[in-house]
């Protein structure tokens, strides 16, 4: 990527792991999600309650984190939907590339 | 350190946040604006530029006759082919500055370099500065719309470009970050009117009002990602931001792993640094939620590897977990590959690699990997700037060794962007 930038050209700042969450720069939710789902049902099975619920919460939060981030991504997609469709410029600029 | 600038008057327009935006994002009110009427100064940091700066250089002065171009160049060593280029960029055009930092002063350093230059320069009076690397490459109209978006609304002070990928096709590396990228463009629509806006508004192509990034002060050097860490200043200060869905830029990614890996930890770590250094939670929401989620999720694991318990837990606490995570992967899924919609670039091993999803399951643990050093590293740096930790020759040997095998890892505290080489 670009040389001139201690930060490198951060599309996106850095890490925004985008698999699954919508959100923040962590990978939320993206790789460790479905191992500490499966980590945590295997627990689960000879666990402990209060450690079982907080996992249940950790994970509707996740959820629901990820589902709020694609109600306002469906909203503002709606809002930029005329601007959406390439230009004659940018068209020719990928012919080009 | 921060440069000096003389304060703007302007006072931004604060937006509100609110948790009602968590669902449904802010509308920012719109004025029209005459794209004619604005004067704008691009800075195009560089060090040991390419044909594609001087590409770049001309794409910009053909955008705008009211465009100015300044070039500086961080001190790049005299070496063949360098010279020539930049004597080339010097003779495009009037409207181009070429500007020669004293010493190597890193990207912000770079930057704030042409700043005090365009600022001193009252007369043009300036309205936008456009922040760029040197490798990029844009449409016709990407410096229009970018403008455009950002003037016709007062409460924002910069709006970024859309990322895309110009090497793509060169290996399952470039492909795997083209399809990475298409998500970065999602996550800064979803993130718009959310918490005053995306994260980052990213150094490859962003548009700053000029006022903002004077009030702010310029650009704080030292950050390994000084456009994260800029745009979470002028959230604090109470502006927003968002990207231009039609404002597109292409760049050059890594191709190596090995390069790659140390972007990634440069940005993982410079991330973190900036969450941590934030005057303002609020600017910075969307990571401080991603890290307390992520980190509570490290630790909920290791204590259940722990801990064992009655065998007491409900079957449908379990059935509610598997549910809910299968719905989240499913959903994500589906999205992904209505996403590949938008992506105009994409060919049939773009869709094959999307459809495996393995492929960027596996790179995705790579990103993880780099956040939990990331953890690791920024533990062992606070460790050892405390006083009673450094005092034994012992303590100071295992530093040292520390600090070579975070080196040898990727993670450092100053650091340089990869540099790919490109043919255009």
């Amino acid at each position: 990527m670009a040389r001139v930038r201690n930060d490198a050209i951060s599309c996106g700042g850095y890490d925004p792991n985008t698999m699954i969450h919508f959100g923040g720069t962590v990978s939320l939710g993206t790789s460790l999600s479905p191992l500490g789902m499966y980590a945590g049902y295997l627990l689960m099975q000879s666990g402990n309650f209060w450690l079982a619920l907080c996992f249940l919460v950790l994970t509707t939060i996740f959820f629901l984190v990820s589902i709020a981030s694609l109600c306002r991504y469906v909203i503002n997609f709606h809002r930029n939907k005329h601007l959406l469709r390439p230009e004659p410029a940018e068209a020719r600029l990928l012919l080009e590339i | 350190m921060e440069v000096t600038f003389s304060r703007g008057i302007n006072t931004p327009k604060c937006t509100s946040v609110t948790l009602g935006t968590f669902i449904l994002p802010a509308v920012h009110e719109r004025a029209s604006f005459d794209f004619g009427s604005a004067t704008i100064a691009a800075i195009v940091p560089t060090y040991k530029p390419q044909a594609l700066t001087v590409r770049l250089v001309q794409d910009l002065l053909r955008a705008s006759p009211n465009l100015f171009v300044y070039v500086v160049d961080d001190c790049t060593p005299k070496e063949e082919g360098s010279d020539a280029i930049f004597k080339r960029i010097a003779t495009i055009s009037e409207r181009v500055t070429l500007l020669h930092t004293p010493e190597n002063k890193l990207k912000a350093g770079a930057l704030n370099h042409a700043l005090a230059r365009v600022f001193a320069e009252g007369q043009k009076c300036q309205d936008v500065i456009l922040t760029l690397d040197d490798d990029v490459v844009i449409a016709e109209n990407t410096v229009k719309n970018l403008v455009t978006e950002l003037m016709s609304c007062d409460e924002l002070a910069a709006v970024c470009s859309q990322c895309r990928v110009l090497n793509k096709n060169t290996n399952l590396l470039t492909r795997l970050q083209g399809l990475e990228y298409l998500g970065f463009n999602a996550i800064r629509m979803a993130d718009e009117g959310f918490f005053r806006g995306p994260l980052v508004m990213h150094g490859m192509l962003t548009a700053f009002r000029a006022d903002a990034l004077r009030e702010i002060g310029g650009f704080s050097e030292g950050h390994l990602i000084e456009d994260y860490e800029v745009t979470s200043r002028l959230k604090a200060r109470g502006w927003s931001v968002k990207s231009a869905v039609n404002a597109p830029a292409l760049t050059v990614v890594p191709e190596r792993l090995s390069r790659f890996w140390r972007q990634r930890t440069r940005w993982s770590y410079g991330g973190l640094t900036v969450v941590m250094g934030a005057r303002s939670l609020t600017s910075v929401f969307q990571d401080v939620l991603g890290h307390t989620l992520f980190i509570s999720m490290l630790l909920m694991i290791g204590v259940l590897f722990f801990l064992r318990g009655e065998g007491d837990v409900p079957p449908y606490m379990t059935d509610v977990v598997i549910t809910l995570s299968l719905l989240q992967l499913g959903i994500s899924y589906f999205f992904q590959l209505w996403l590949m919609r938008h992506y105009q670039e994409k060919d049939a091993w773009d869709w094959i690699i999307r459809l495996l999803l393995i492929p960027e399951f596996l790179y995705s643990y790579l990103m993880t990997a780099a956040l939990v050093g990331s953890y690791i590293f920024h533990s062992f740096n606070a460790l050892k700037r405390r006083a009673w930790f450094r005092g034994t020759p012992l303590v100071a040997a295992l530093i040292g060794a520390g600090e070579r095998l975070f080196r040898a890892c990727g993670y450092t505290e100053r650091a340089w962007g990869t540099r790919t080489r490109i043919q255009i």
